[in-house]
């Protein structure tokens, strides 16, 4: 984001964070996150294993690692203006895999004065490249009332890109 | 930190649906945090905010210091949990999260986790169970706290 004001409120559009996931970004989120069930590691396993009427057919994403991204896109504008990343509840709906593009975006669809600062509920979701949705929910958090400027250092969005992604 | 990356290890003895006991709490062990393990699922997620990996930036913000992503709550429950854990049983989908975020974890907290199955249930032909998730600091203030709901595999 860049440092010009920004003015949290009703329609607020966090700017979105997105990304190619890979089968390397899908190994290392199961090793940073401590994670490491086979739906996301096990090629072999997965073209067969069966689950209920529903077969992935190959490794899938970590459900958390796109809560992980939505919760980036809500840090990215919420930290550097002092602000406090307070909840999220998000369903994951559909699978994501390697190759696809994810997608993330949040607008502000309540505010409500609370002393200094300003309380604020978004509606969530991640997409994937054919508007699918594969993860949808809500947000909330709090940021200081008023126009806010953020700090100089704020997330540079060219230093973002996720492991195994081509540059 | 000792970690079994292989969930298929131990697969017999962990619970299945029906063995899992609602209400009763799982058995954990408490967690130092350290900046590598943050950094690392920063850097995972993409993530490189300064207030994860600019100690002088983060000191000058209303943080006081370098703090952890929120999520961090994630590799937070697979380090607290024993290799045992019905969690870690191969083939259990994460249907949904939903987290309360108290205060940021910081580098050097020591966390303790409490977790319970809530509630199971039987529907649209699948298993799932609903559980809980909260940590707490050495002083036990909650750090954050969670609720899930997983697809069990058997």
């Amino acid at each position: 984001m860049s440092s010009q004001a920004v003015a949290i409120g009703v329609g607020y559009e966090f700017p979105s964070v997105s990304v190619v996931v890979s089968r390397e970004m899908i190994s290392a989120y199961a090793a940073a996150s401590y994670d490491f069930n086979p739906l996301h590691l096990d090629e072999d396993w997965m073209a067969e294993a069966e689950f209920g009427s529903t077969r992935f057919g190959e490794v899938i994403a970590h459900g958390l690692m796109t809560y992980s991204l939505v919760t980036r896109m809500l840090t990215d504008v919420v930290y550097p203006l002092g602000g406090w990343h307070e909840r999220c509840e998000m369903r994951f709906i559909a699978p994501v895999r390697a190759g696809d593009t994810i997608t993330t975006s949040g607008i502000v669809s309540h505010v409500r004065p609370m002393g200094a600062q300003l309380l604020y509920a978004a509606a969530v979701r991640a997409e994937r490249q054919d508007a699918t949705v594969v993860a949808i929910g809500d947000a909330m958090g709090r940021v200081p009332k008023g126009p806010l400027r953020p700090e100089t250092h704020t997330v540079q969005r060219a230093m973002v890109d996720l492991p195994g992604q081509d540059q | 930190m000792d970690v079994e990356t292989d969930f298929w290890k131990d697969e017999e003895r962990r619970a299945t649906w029906d063995e899992i006991e609602v209400g009763v709490e799982r058995q954990t062990r408490p967690v130092e945090l350290t900046l590598e393990v943050i950094q690392a699922y920063a850097r995972a997620i993409g993530d490189l905010n300064p207030l994860y990996f600019d100690e002088e930036y983060a000191n000058h913000t209303v943080f006081g210091g370098l703090i952890a992503p929120p999520t961090i709550h994630v590799p937070l429950l697979f380090l607290a949990t024993e290799v045992t854990d019905w969690m870690k049983t191969p083939g259990t989908i994460n249907a949904g999260q939903n987290w309360y975020y108290r205060r940021p974890a910081r580098p050097r907290d020591l966390l303790t986790l409490r977790a319970r199955a809530l509630d199971k249930l039987y529907h649209r032909e699948r298993l799932f169970v609903i559980h809980d998730n909260v940590f707490y600091d050495h002083d036990q203030n909650v750090v954050c706290a969670g609720r899930g709901w997983t697809v069990r595999p058997r």
